[in-house]
């Protein structure tokens, strides 16, 4: 089908649909006429449902990690705290990754405060290998402006590349550096949703990726440096729940 | 809306084995055997006459087909084309001109960046074989996982005959037919959505392999 007088670009994916279509073939969202006239996507909300998996990091390590305080490279590393586990780097991303699960449809979120300038913590979820590559959905979040944002993601060992869904934005359930913030990220089919601070950022229709591993990962917003102090992000817990039949 | 795999309460798109419809949350049972079958046919391209923008070097219009000529091992042609879709069949015809000749199709294409991936089928003649994996690649460099690694299978032809090889798909159920006869069903959910393309290339050695059509229909 081409664009002519009885069909529009889809809201969600950008192929043509009938103006009065209530669902494209093409991506599989569902649609309605918003008051405007025009076509809107119609997304179901995502429930939480039954948590997979805590970790209470008090007391316990970062998923994927044996202890609490570990090195992992001459530029990042975790401490643990009273209040949870420090993780520091001098630049790139450090990935605390749950190694034992592939899920469609989940919800995972994480508490931290970033302690230093320039960092963006993220919760990601179906993170799936392509050989040694790999791609997957992050919700994050920057303290420093305030700002969020819900991208798609592909990582080699030799570059990288985003296509962002909602954002970045300034947002402001979003708490400042040095205060507490709750990052969620809420898949179920092609519906993704992302949270802050039990505020909904937004929703948005991506049936692209389909599976995937769930993690936290903290990273800084410069280059990497073996010379410079290290940024530090204290993670106090991160929580994996079914989603609500 | 496709039929395959809606939700028979309000008709809204399903998830293969989902536990519920995420819309009117009706609960769902997957005892039934998915089976997805070509419904109205969207595009019918002869590859011979087709205008192709940004056609591969390596090919080449004669009056049967379009000769790709692969003249190092490992290495594939390919060109994209179709609108972007979640459901949908797929398939390419063609023949292996020479014992190290492959040919098959992409679904599901889609950009991050600069970064492409997509499914690749692909059929190895020469061995009466097929391959199903997940690609990824830049310019530069590209990265695969294999989902089904070379795999004979009768009703593939022989060198220099010629074979169709096609791709049903509808959410993470795909279907893999070769001359018309289901090969295999497989469950992968990595890939949603995207573009199609064709594909030819070489495995072991150079080779050429003559393409004549890429054809798509909508899934039911």
């Amino acid at each position: 089908m081409t664009l002519d007088a009885a069909t529009v670009p889809c809201p969600a994916c950008a192929q043509p649909v009938h103006r009065s279509a209530r669902g494209c073939d093409a991506c599989a969202v569902r649609l309605t006429l918003g008051p405007d006239g025009r076509l809107v996507t119609v997304l179901p909300p995502v429930h939480p449902g039954e948590v997979i998996v805590g970790y209470d990091l008090t007391r316990q390590a970062l998923p994927g990690s044996s202890s609490r305080d570990e090195t992992w490279s001459k530029v990042d590393g975790c401490s643990g705290v009273p209040e949870g586990v420090i993780v520091w780097l001098r630049g790139g991303m450090v990935w605390a990754a749950q190694r034992y699960l592939r899920i469609r449809d989940v919800c995972v979120r994480a508490c931290f405060d970033t302690l230093d300038e320039g960092l963006r913590v993220r919760v990601v979820a179906r993170k799936d290998a392509v050989g040694v590559a790999s791609v997957w959905y992050e919700m994050a979040v920057t303290p420093d402006d305030r700002g969020a944002r819900l991208s798609r993601f592909v990582s080699s060992p030799d570059r990288s590349d985003a296509t962002p869904l909602l954002g970045p934005m300034p947002h402001a359930s979003v708490a400042p550096r040095g205060a507490s913030n709750i990052v969620e990220l809420r898949v179920q089919g092609p519906t993704l949703e992302g949270w802050v601070n039990g505020q909904r950022i937004g929703a948005v229709h991506d049936p692209t990726l389909g599976i995937g591993g769930v993690a936290l990962a903290v990273g800084s917003v410069g280059n990497a440096s073996e010379t410079r102090p290290p940024l530090r992000a204290l993670v106090r817990w991160f929580e994996v729940r079914e989603v609500q039949a | 809306m496709s039929t395959v795999l809606t939700c028979e309460s309000c008709g809204g798109p399903l998830a293969y084995g989902a536990p519920s419809c995420a819309y009117c949350r009706a609960p769902q049972t997957w005892e039934r055997l998915v089976s997805i079958e070509r419904g109205s046919p969207f595009l019918s391209i002869e590859l011979a006459r087709e205008p192709m923008t940004n056609q591969p070097k390596s090919a080449s219009r004669q009056a049967d087909g379009l000769l790709i000529t692969t003249q190092v091992a490992d290495w594939t042609s390919w060109h994209r084309f179709g609108p972007k879709l979640r459901n949908g069949c797929v398939a390419v015809t063609g023949k292996s001109l020479d014992p190290t000749g492959v040919f098959g199709l992409y679904a599901r294409m889609h950009a991050e960046g600069e970064a492409l991936a997509a499914y690749e089928l692909m059929i190895y003649p020469g061995h009466r074989a097929w391959r199903l994996r997940r690609e990824l690649w830049w310019p530069s460099k590209a990265y695969a996982s294999v989902i089904v690694d070379w795999e004979r299978a009768p009703a593939i032809r022989g060198l220099g005959q010629d074979n169709e090889v096609e791709l049903r798909f509808a959410d993470s159920v795909f279907q893999v037919l070769c001359n018309g006869h289901r090969v295999s069903t497989l469950v992968d959910a990595s890939f949603g959505f995207g573009m199609l393309g064709w594909i030819g290339g070489s495995v072991g050695g150079p080779a050429r392999t003559l393409l004549r059509t890429a054809s798509a229909w909508h899934a039911r």
